[in-house]
C-alpha cells in the first residue's frame, strides 16, 4: 500500500465521525489513520484527501512529463484531479495521490494491450451506462451478498435487469450494510436517495453522506466534495465517496468478466 | 427519412435560419440564426454564425464570427475569425487572424497567422509560425513555435517535445532591426519530455532533455537527463533531479 500512515502524527484521525467533519478537500496533511485500523472495507473511500506533488508523482512512478500531458489529454485522468495550489516556488499542481496513484498503475498495466483511446473509454464516467446484469450475474460476480439482495428485494421484488445506477446502489447498500453503520430499515431511503439522483452525479467529485440526529437517519448526496457542517446534534456515521466506489464497482465487474468469479477481497488491492 | 439536405447560399446581404443543410456559403454578408448543421460551411465575405456550427469543414475566407461553438474536422480561417464558444477539430489551420476565446482540441493545429486562444488549447501537433497566444495551458504532443511578429504570451506549456526557434531575418534590413525588434516567448512554465528554447523568458522549465539557447531568460531549470545552455542566455537556477 503507498500510504504514508505517519506523514503527520499530529493529525491522526481519531474518530471517523471527528476527522470527516474537520475535513477539507484541498488540505495536505490532512490523512492518517493509526496503521491498525482496518482499511479494507471501506475501500479507500474515507482517506482521500492526501495531495501529491506533480513533481514527487513522476518521481515515484517513473512516468514522465510528456506522458502524463498525454494522458491529461485523453482525459484518461480527469481534469478536477489537477488542483492548483501556490507555494513558495510558485504554482504548483497536485494530485489526490490514493486516486492518482491507483490510476496510473492501472494504466500502465493496461496501456500495452488496450489503445489509449480504448483506455480512456474505460475511464469514462459515461461508460458504465451501457452495463446491464442480471439478478444471477449479481451473485456470481460477488457484486453483492446474498443477504443484501434479499434487503433489496424486499424494496423491488421484481426487477430483473439491472442497470449500473442500480449496480451502484446495491454495491453501497452491500458496503454499508457490512461495515454495521446501517440496519436494513434504513436500506429504503438510502436506495431512494441513489436511484432517483445518483446518475446525475456520476462524472462530478461527488459524496454520500449518511448522518443521523437523534437516531433518525438522512442521506445526503453532495454533487461536489466539499465542506459541510452541521449542528452538534448530527453524527456523521458513515461518508463514501461515490467516484471511489464507481471505480471500485467497474473494477469488480471489468474484471470478474475477464476472469469469472473472483473473491471479492482481491478489489482493494 | 431520405430527405435531401438543401444547400444554403447567401449572395449579397441577408439572413437565413440555422438548421440542417448540405453546403453552406456566404459570398456577401449573411448572418445565420440558430445552430447550423451542414456538411461544409464557406464564407467568403463577412459572416456571423449566431449558435453552434457543426460541420465537416469550414472555410472562412473573409471575416467570420461564431457565437458559439465550433465542431469540424477541418477549420480554416484565412481571413478573420472569432469563436466565443470552444473549437474542436482535427485539422484547424489558421493564416490570418484567430481569436477563440474559449478552449480549443484539435489533433493538427497550424498557425501562420496570429491566433489568441482564451482558454486551453490541446492537440498532437501544434506548429506555430506567428505569435500565439494562449490564457490557460498549451498541451500538445509535439510544440514547434517558430517566433515572428509579435510576442507569444502562453501561461503553461505541457508536452512531449517542444521547440522554440526564432527567425532568422532573410533580408538585410531585417538583420539589422532583428537587435532591436527581438520577437520572444513569455511562459510562466514549460514542462515536457524535450525541450529546445530559443528567446524565451519562462519562470520554471521542468524536462528530461533541456537546451536553452540563444536569448533566453529562464528562472529556474530543472532536468533529468540533459542540460545545456548557450552563453548568451541567462538562467538563474539549473537543478539536476
Amino acid at each position: 500500500m503507498p500510504f504514508n500512515y505517519n506523514k503527520n502524527p499530529r493529525e491522526l484521525g481519531p474518530t471517523i465521525e471527528g476527522r470527516d467533519r474537520k475535513k477539507t478537500i484541498y488540505s495536505v496533511t490532512v490523512l492518517c489513520y493509526i496503521g491498525g485500523i482496518q482499511r479494507k472495507d471501506k475501500g479507500g473511500s474515507l482517506v482521500e484527501d492526501e495531495l501529491i506533488a506533480k513533481k514527487d508523482l513522476l518521481e515515484i512512478t517513473g512516468i514522465s512529463y510528456g506522458q502524463l500531458y498525454r494522458w491529461k489529454r485523453k482525459q484518461l485522468i480527469p481534469e478536477s484531479w489537477f488542483i492548483r495550489k501556490s507555494t513558495f516556488t510558485g504554482q504548483e499542481t497536485f494530485f489526490p495521490k490514493e486516486k492518482m496513484l491507483k490510476r496510473i498503475q492501472a494504466i500502465s498495466e493496461m496501456k500495452d494491450t488496450l489503445s489509449l483511446d480504448e483506455l480512456a473509454e474505460r475511464f469514462s464516467p459515461q461508460s458504465v451506462n451501457k452495463i446491464v446484469l442480471a439478478e444471477h450475474d449479481l451473485l456470481d460476480r460477488n457484486i453483492v451478498s446474498s443477504m443484501t439482495l434479499h434487503v433489496y428485494r424486499k424494496i423491488e421484488p421484481d426487477q430483473q435487469r439491472f442497470q449500473f445506477e442500480d449496480l451502484l446502489a446495491l454495491f453501497i447498500l452491500d458496503r454499508m450494510l457490512k461495515n454495521g453503520s446501517m440496519n436494513s430499515d434504513e436500506a429504503k431511503d438510502l436506495l431512494g436517495a441513489l436511484k432517483a439522483h445518483s446518475h446525475k452525479v456520476y462524472d462530478k467529485n461527488s459524496c454520500l453522506y449518511f448522518v443521523r440526529k437523534m437516531g433518525v437517519p438522512a442521506f445526503l448526496l453532495l454533487a461536489e466534495n466539499v465542506d459541510i457542517y452541521f449542528d452538534n446534534g448530527i453524527k456523521v456515521i458513515d461518508k463514501m465517496l461515490l467516484s471511489s466506489c464507481i471505480e471500485a464497482l467497474k473494477v469488480l465487474i471489468d474484471r470478474n468478466q475477464a476472469e469469472g468469479p473472483l473473491d471479492r477481497s482481491d478489489q482493494n488491492e | 427519412m431520405t430527405e435531401e439536405k438543401k444547400n444554403l447560399t447567401i449572395s449579397g446581404s441577408g439572413s437565413a435560419p440555422g438548421g440542417c443543410y448540405e453546403d453552406v456559403k456566404i459570398n456577401g454578408s449573411g448572418k445565420i440564426q440558430g445552430d447550423i448543421i451542414c456538411k461544409s460551411i464557406d464564407i467568403n465575405g463577412s459572416g456571423r454564425l449566431s449558435g453552434d456550427a457543426k460541420a465537416s469543414s469550414i472555410v472562412i475566407s473573409g471575416s467570420g464570427v461564431i457565437e458559439r461553438n465550433a465542431i469540424a474536422e477541418s477549420l480554416m480561417v484565412n481571413g478573420s475569425c472569432r469563436i466565443d464558444g470552444n473549437v474542436s477539430g482535427e485539422r484547424i489551420q489558421v493564416n490570418g487572424r484567430g481569436k477563440f476565446n474559449r478552449d480549443v482540441h484539435g489533433e493538427q493545429v497550424r498557425v501562420s497567422g496570429i491566433l489568441t486562444v482564451g482558454g486551453e488549447l490541446e492537440a498532437e501537433d501544434v506548429i506555430a509560425e506567428g505569435p500565439l497566444t494562449v490564457g490557460g495551458l498549451c498541451s500538445a504532443e509535439h510544440i514547434e513555435i517558430t517566433l515572428s511578429g509579435i510576442t507569444s504570451r502562453i501561461k503553461e506549456i505541457g508536452c512531449g517535445t517542444l521547440s522554440v526557434r526564432r527567425r532568422f531575418p532573410s533580408n538585410f534590413i531585417g538583420q539589422i532591426f532583428t537587435g532591436l525588434t527581438r520577437k520572444k516567448l513569455i511562459v510562466e512554465s514549460i514542462e515536457g519530455d524535450e525541450i529546445f528554447l530559443e528567446d524565451t523568458e519562462a519562470k520554471v522549465v521542468r524536462g528530461n532533455r533541456v537546451t536553452i539557447g540563444a536569448g533566453c531568460s529562464i528562472g529556474k531549470v530543472t532536468y533529468k537527463t540533459d542540460y545545456k545552455k548557450d552563453e548568451k542566455a541567462i538562467v538563474q537556477s539549473a537543478i539536476k533531479e
